[in-house]
């Protein structure tokens, strides 16, 4: 985030910069108020804007490294809002947030690398979309399963 | 326990479900990608969430705790399955505070084994507290639902008041038939040298005063003062109350006859108590130790409640004010109603004293000119009835605001010494 906003990497800093300080000013916000509500929402201008322009102009490859930046960014908030605002914390917790965030960031990663892998993605940027169904589908029958154990 | 969904699964939600749709339309694998730790992190969450079971238990802990005291309360708790990120806390009711640990504690339970969460409360006022049970909200370990419930009962919680240790109480007038600690007026086996007089058939030799004996030829024996203790009734007018921040009427009157009710049961008096106000409470006198924590929770009942019905004390139970009982007031002099219950009690005999709580320390400054004039005004009008009340015998000893008990005791002790007494 920090890399896109200063404009140091290649995507344009005018179009990205005006989303993606809304974006952090949310969390930021979010933090300061310690409302979940504005962190939840925040990550969409950092992502939507950003995800738009890395699609038309590139590289294709710094998207797996954007969702979990945003990823990271979000857990962090919340992390924040959860833990430092409210009473005393007993360390285990701590590790056991740290351990999580860094577990799902590097699975992440390699999971998104796999995809762009899987879906052929060259310099065209063409969709495979029998990649893409399977993905779906996996999705999906997760999310059913999840339902099914009375998640909700 | 009650689920809810949290704002990371709506959210996260949203993106997947919109990224995939984006996918799906533009043709741009490199957005599923983007959203793939995002919808791992669902689909995981997804996997990993049960619905937990929750038992457990809040206690106070044990003992009296005073004022400004911390008391520890202990809370315990078990969940039948996993789950991550934890919070317990307890909405502390009004007049309680948290202190040092917090009310609350965030952690990590462990399925299936025993969670002791210790939390410290303070209550800066002496009272009965409602202790809530404690609330536990849990996350599933990806943290996508919370799940709520309440642990343990409430219970009552009393906080005792904090009392000075008095050196020098206010001797009572008369004494009673017990024995005791105080010197009684009747004569006859005692430590205090009273008398001496003729000898009569049944008085034990070791009494006979030999000095005199052989200077008359007659025996002639030594009487003392019996050892008898006497009845105090603790009086609390509780028509009326005035506060200046956490001190107020009500606090300093219950202190004090805490620290009375201490003193005299250790000189072994029997000690009763009289809540005159809107609701009239009372305790008969006794005595001991266990007798003190009596008087102490009927004390900590004690409150103020409006009311108009205008009361005497002939409503008061007659074995609460027994003869002969030395009534030491505590009251600010403000309802009518007190002030003559208190006139009252001094025409029928017994033997009082008032401790009247400065009711002008507690008012603070006036803000405006017509205020100043108001409150000087007023203020010599109470000055007026409070010499009223003396000239009629009343003996009334100001408490005025920082002073200590010990100070306004040695003032009403100074009155009796040299007021003229009307009690036989």
């Amino acid at each position: 985030m920090g890399y896109t906003t200063l404009g140091a990497g290649p995507l344009p800093l005018d179009l990205l910069l005006p989303f993606e300080g809304l974006g952090l000013l949310l969390l930021l916000g979010g933090l300061a108020l310690r409302w979940r509500v504005l962190t939840g929402i925040g990550i969409f201008p950092l992502v939507v804007p950003a995800s738009v322009v890395l699609v038309e102009r590139g590289p294709l490859l710094l998207a797996p490294l954007l969702g979990i930046v945003v990823l990271a960014s979000a857990e962090l908030s919340f992390w924040s809002i959860d833990v430092g605002a409210f009473g005393s914390t007993a360390p285990g917790l701590i590790r056991f947030l740290g351990l999580r965030l860094t577990a799902m960031v590097v699975v992440g990663l390699l999971l998104g690398m796999a995809i762009l892998a899987l879906g052929g993605v060259g310099a065209s940027g063409t969709l495979d979309l029998t990649v893409f169904g399977a993905l779906a589908a996996a999705a999906v029958m997760g999310l059913t399963v999840w339902l099914i154990r009375g998640g909700l | 326990m009650n689920a809810r969904p949290t704002v990371r699964l709506v959210s996260y939600t949203v993106l997947v479900g919109g990224a995939l749709v984006a996918a799906l339309v533009l043709g741009r694998v490199a957005l599923v990608a983007l959203a793939a730790p995002f919808a791992l992190w669902l689909v995981l969450g997804a996997a990993l969430a049960a619905r937990p079971r929750v038992t457990g238990s809040v206690s106070a802990a044990e003992g009296r705790p005073s004022e400004g005291e911390p008391v520890e309360v202990e809370v315990e708790f078990t969940v039948t399955s996993r789950v991550g990120f934890s919070r317990v806390e307890l909405d502390l009711p009004d007049g309680l505070e948290s202190r040092e640990g917090g009310a609350s504690r965030n952690l990590m339970p462990t399925a299936g084994s025993p969670t002791l969460v210790p939390l410290r409360v303070v209550a800066p006022r002496w009272g009965v507290y409602r202790l809530p049970p404690a609330r536990l909200t849990a996350q599933d370990p990806l943290s996508l639902l919370q799940f709520t419930a309440e642990v343990g009962q409430a219970q009552r919680m009393r906080v005792y008041p904090r009392w000075e240790r008095l050196r020098r109480l206010i001797p009572p007038m008369r004494t009673q038939v017990y024995s005791g600690n105080r010197t009684a007026r009747q004569h006859g086996e005692g430590l205090e040298f009273a008398d001496i007089r003729s000898f009569v058939p049944g008085d034990r030799v070791r009494r006979i005063n030999w000095r005199v004996t052989a200077r008359t030829g007659v025996p002639f024996v030594n009487d003392f003062h019996l050892e008898r203790n006497a009845d105090v009734i603790l009086f609390l007018d509780s028509f009326s109350e005035l506060a200046s921040g956490r001190e107020s009427v009500l606090n300093l009157a219950v202190r004090a006859a805490t620290a009375l009710a201490q003193g005299h049961l250790r000189e072994r008096d029997r000690v009763g108590v009289v809540g005159f106000g809107g609701l009239l409470r009372w305790l008969l006198p006794g005595m001991g130790q266990q007798h003190l924590y009596r008087v102490v929770e009927t004390l900590l009942d004690t409150e103020v409640v409006a009311s108009y019905a205008w009361r005497q004390i002939d409503v008061i139970p007659v074995r609460v004010l027994p003869p002969a009982a030395t009534v030491i007031a505590l009251t600010p002099l403000l309802d009518p109603r007190s002030i003559g219950a208190l006139v009252d009690m001094h025409h029928r005999g017994f033997d009082l004293v008032v401790l009247e709580i400065s009711a002008e320390d507690l008012l603070g400054p006036a803000a405006r000119d017509v205020d100043q004039v108001a409150l000087r005004l007023w203020t010599m009008l109470r000055d007026a009835r409070r010499n009223r009340l003396m000239g009629a015998g009343i003996p009334i000893s100001l408490w005025r605001s920082g002073q200590p008990l010990e100070a306004v005791l040695a003032q009403a002790r100074e009155y009796r010494r040299f007021a003229p007494r009307s009690i036989a």
